[in-house]
């Protein structure tokens, strides 16, 4: 009995060894498609309302071309609609086939705005709420906008499985800045400590998306609540007047 | 003159301005909410014939929205209208009693054929309510 005890010990380390080690990371190329994957169903829902706005004030507008007024308002809605619509196909292609963009600067609360309606049907399937701090100024920061929508949409998937599996539904997340960074804190509801080991594989490919960009992903347990903190340069990095240079 | 009223609820504005518009003449009136909490006051503070539904919301979806409405009425003809269709939110919709189920983009004309169906539901609706 002893022995057969020790074979199905010995058979099940054998099992356990065949499963994929989390701390080999898995190429760019495997993370990537894995986060094309992730995103298609909520890609594909946020599709269908542009094209829903598009198509109703076509037909709105093809129904009396007389109504000048009227006619601006559809024709800007078409054009606002279509331009949202065709952000979310250039992001697709940006990650299936990236092509090497120059920096620019970019608003980070603008970008977070833009952000979370694709993944609104990942947010609504989970029954998550996502709390953005409002903040009145800008943050304009120094970096690509497709690889910074890669990194962050994936960080925030990442999250929102976790949190489900946690039964957590809800966490917020805040756009800081101060003289030489501006950041994207994501504020979670309580200490996730074991965070930074799941997001040891997970969401390698934003970190290393990140550090090209020049950032920093800091993972923070402070006051009983986890904090994951993506730190990127500042595009205008601000003055200070006491210092001397 | 009461005139049949239209309660439109879409978490995107641009959908409600063109479904408002589309509906803004002299045979209806349409009354539109941009999310859950919106919809459900309405549904409590007023009467409805039709009723055009957006599922993916939050925090309170379109199918809360519609278990909301049927504690108490029974005859709103409820329309959905969502952009990510899956086949259980199809099912429950049915089970709690939507009329038709549109997957967006859809063109104008046919949204204004399934509410005028969708308002003669409503007449036999509420003949049958009455008896």
């Amino acid at each position: 009995m002893q022995d057969f005890i020790n074979n199905n010990d010995s058979f099940e380390t054998s099992l356990n060894t065949s499963q994929p080690d989390p701390k080999v990371s898995l190429s760019p190329d495997i993370q990537r498609q894995a986060l094309i994957g992730r995103l298609t169903s909520n890609i594909v829902h946020e599709l269908n309302n542009p094209m829903q706005a598009i198509r109703g004030s076509a037909d709105l507008a093809l129904e009396d071309l007389s109504n000048t007024e009227e006619l601006k308002q559809y024709l800007k809605i078409i054009q606002q609609s279509s331009d949202r619509a065709l952000s979310l196909i250039s992001l697709v292609r940006s990650i299936y086939a990236p092509e090497h963009r120059s920096p620019c600067p970019i608003d980070l609360c603008y970008l977070l705005q833009t952000l979370l309606p694709i993944i609104k049907d990942d947010l609504n399937h989970k029954a998550m709420i996502v709390q953005v701090v409002p903040r009145e100024s800008p943050v304009f920061i120094w970096g690509v906008e497709s690889i910074l929508q890669q990194s962050i949409l994936n960080i925030l998937l990442f999250i929102n499985q976790k949190m489900v599996r946690e039964k957590k539904r809800s966490y917020s997340i805040k756009v800081d800045e101060n003289d030489s960074q501006g950041s994207i804190c994501v504020l979670l509801p309580e200490n996730f400590s074991q965070l930074e080991e799941w997001a040891h594989e997970d969401i390698q490919y934003s970190k290393n998306l990140i550090k090209e960009m020049r950032g920093e992903f800091t993972f923070e347990n402070q006051g009983g609540k986890s904090h994951i903190l993506l730190s990127f340069p500042l595009a205008f990095p601000k003055v200070n007047p006491g210092k001397k240079t | 003159m009461n005139l049949p009223a239209i309660l439109i609820v879409d978490d995107e504005p641009d959908i409600l301005f063109t479904l408002r518009k589309c509906f803004s003449t002299k045979d209806f009136r349409v009354e539109t909410a941009e999310n859950g909490c919106e919809a459900i006051e309405r549904i409590n503070h007023g009467s409805f014939q039709v009723m055009i539904l957006d599922l993916n919301m939050a925090p309170i979806s379109g199918l809360d929205v519609l278990k909301a409405l049927r504690k108490v009425n029974q005859e709103t003809v409820v329309i959905i209208l969502t952009a990510f269709s899956t086949l259980e939110s199809a099912i429950e919709a049915i089970h709690l009693g939507a009329f038709d189920y549109l997957v967006k983009p859809v063109d104008i004309a046919h949204i204004r054929n399934r509410v005028t169906e969708g308002m003669k539901q409503y007449e036999r609706n509420h003949l049958l309510t009455r008896q």
